[in-house]
């Protein structure tokens, strides 16, 4: 049972961390699954899930006697007030950074699928002003558009799925044999990266209620998360073999374009990209909430709304600066937000929470 | 860019009306001190959108290429 109506459930949080990394994941997973995984691709999802199991662990660990606090209060309690803002100075730029990629993504999605000859500003202004206007709200009305969103978005993602598996070829995805292990560990490096955002939604964990359940819904979340990577690598991998799938910027755009519903309907991408929309929105907003929560930590403010217009316009102005083209965003994504979100998302949390445990402060 | 400093003086405005009926003076210094680092990054930026880009400096320095 709730204990305030400002709050949301643990169950909503990794709602909202699940869409808030699906756009990643549909975006770059089968990307970085054929190019390193190779035909054994598909598989990375089984391996990438032991990363985060244990990330789920930790977090329950952090917030076990510290339920009403955020991860920024933690970071203090352990670290002292001049280690935890320099701490939280780097998760604040880095969060900014994601921001900027995220917008920008989304204008790429747009530009690079259905309406390659508009200027990019009429989208990331449309998103921003939608995204701008929700979260002045809070994160509760985010968390219960997410929750009822979820449901279409995974519908939608099950129907596409059902209506590819006649274009599956059985020989894209095997044989996979003991040689395929090494390959595998590297796509898994390559895509654990993106499952290390759940560290993050616990920013404004002073606003998320019955966190003793994080393990619960966390390992809930870890078998939806397995299985839709799995469907996206199938349905990827599956349809066009590795080597063609590595070298596409939208594999999930480009294979939804190929499906043909009774020879009848075809170009149906357009509800993949529509249904996109949701999954950015969420994702914007999430890392919005997340900035302002930290900046409110840092300054000791008593209200963090105030600061969604200059974290907002920051977005805009940035998503334009923080590359020239699609091709430097993903070599940006992929040689330094990845290994950035590794450190960030998983070796961050661990390290405070042993810490923590040494100084007694958790 | 004169279209965005105008958005920002208007959105400013408001903000630091709601901030100042609210009597909440530390949100305000901090308000606005963001709010002009913001600004000083569009100025920035506007004024030379061709220069280079944050990923194109930032590969550039752990050696990589940034795109085509």
């Amino acid at each position: 049972m709730l204990s305030s109506r400002e709050k949301i459930s643990t169950r909503q949080a990794i709602i909202l961390f699940i869409l808030f990394m699906f756009s990643s994941l549909l975006w770059l997973y089968p990307f970085t699954a054929a190019k390193f995984g190779k035909q054994a691709g598909w598989l990375t999802p089984v391996f990438a899930i032991f990363p985060y199991i244990g990330l789920v662990f930790v977090l329950q660990a952090l917030f076990k006697n510290n339920r009403e606090a955020n991860l920024s209060d933690i970071i203090f309690k352990t670290f002292g007030r001049v280690l935890g803002t320099v701490l939280l100075i780097l998760y604040l730029i880095w969060m900014l950074l994601t921001l900027g990629i995220y917008v920008r993504f989304f204008a790429e999605k747009f530009l690079s699928s259905l309406l390659p000859n508009t200027h990019m500003n009429f989208f990331t202004v449309t998103l921003l002003a939608t995204v701008f206007y929700a979260s002045q709200r809070g994160v509760v009305y985010i968390a219960r558009t997410a929750e009822f969103l979820f449901l279409v978005f995974s519908a939608i993602f099950f129907i596409i799925f059902i209506i590819t598996i006649p274009n599956f070829e059985v020989i894209n995805l095997f044989p996979v044999t003991h040689h395929d292990i090494l390959p595998l560990m590297k796509s898994t490096y390559s895509s654990i990266g993106i499952w290390g955002s759940l560290t993050f939604v616990f920013f404004f964990g002073d606003k998320i209620n019955d966190k003793e359940h994080i393990k619960r819904f966390g390992l809930q979340g870890a078998v939806y998360l397995v299985l839709a990577a799995l469907m996206i690598s199938i349905q990827t991998i599956g349809v066009y073999g590795y080597s063609v799938i590595e070298r596409l910027s939208l594999p999930y755009v480009f294979v939804v374009k190929g499906v043909s519903i009774l020879k009848t309907i075809e170009r149906i991408e357009s509800v993949t990209v529509a249904s996109w929309i949701i999954l950015d929105f969420i994702a914007i907003s999430v890392t919005l909430l997340i900035l302002t929560s930290i900046i409110k930590s840092i300054f000791a403010l008593t209200d963090e709304r105030s600061l969604l217009s200059p974290v907002t316009i920051f977005a805009f102005i940035f998503s334009q600066y923080i590359a020239r083209n699609r091709f430097e965003l993903e070599n940006f994504f992929s040689l330094i937000s990845i290994p950035a979100n590794i450190i960030f998302g998983f070796v961050f949390p661990l390290i405070i929470l042993v810490v923590g445990k040494i100084r007694g402060k958790i | 860019m004169v279209c965005l400093i105008l958005v920002i003086i208007a959105v400013s405005i408001r903000d630091i009306k709601n901030l100042v009926s609210g009597k909440k003076k530390k949100d305000l210094v901090v308000y606005v001190i963001i709010m002009l680092l913001v600004s000083a990054f569009a100025i920035y930026y506007y004024s030379n959108p061709e220069s280079g880009s944050f990923s194109e400096i930032l590969l550039s320095l752990i050696g990589k290429e940034g795109g085509l």
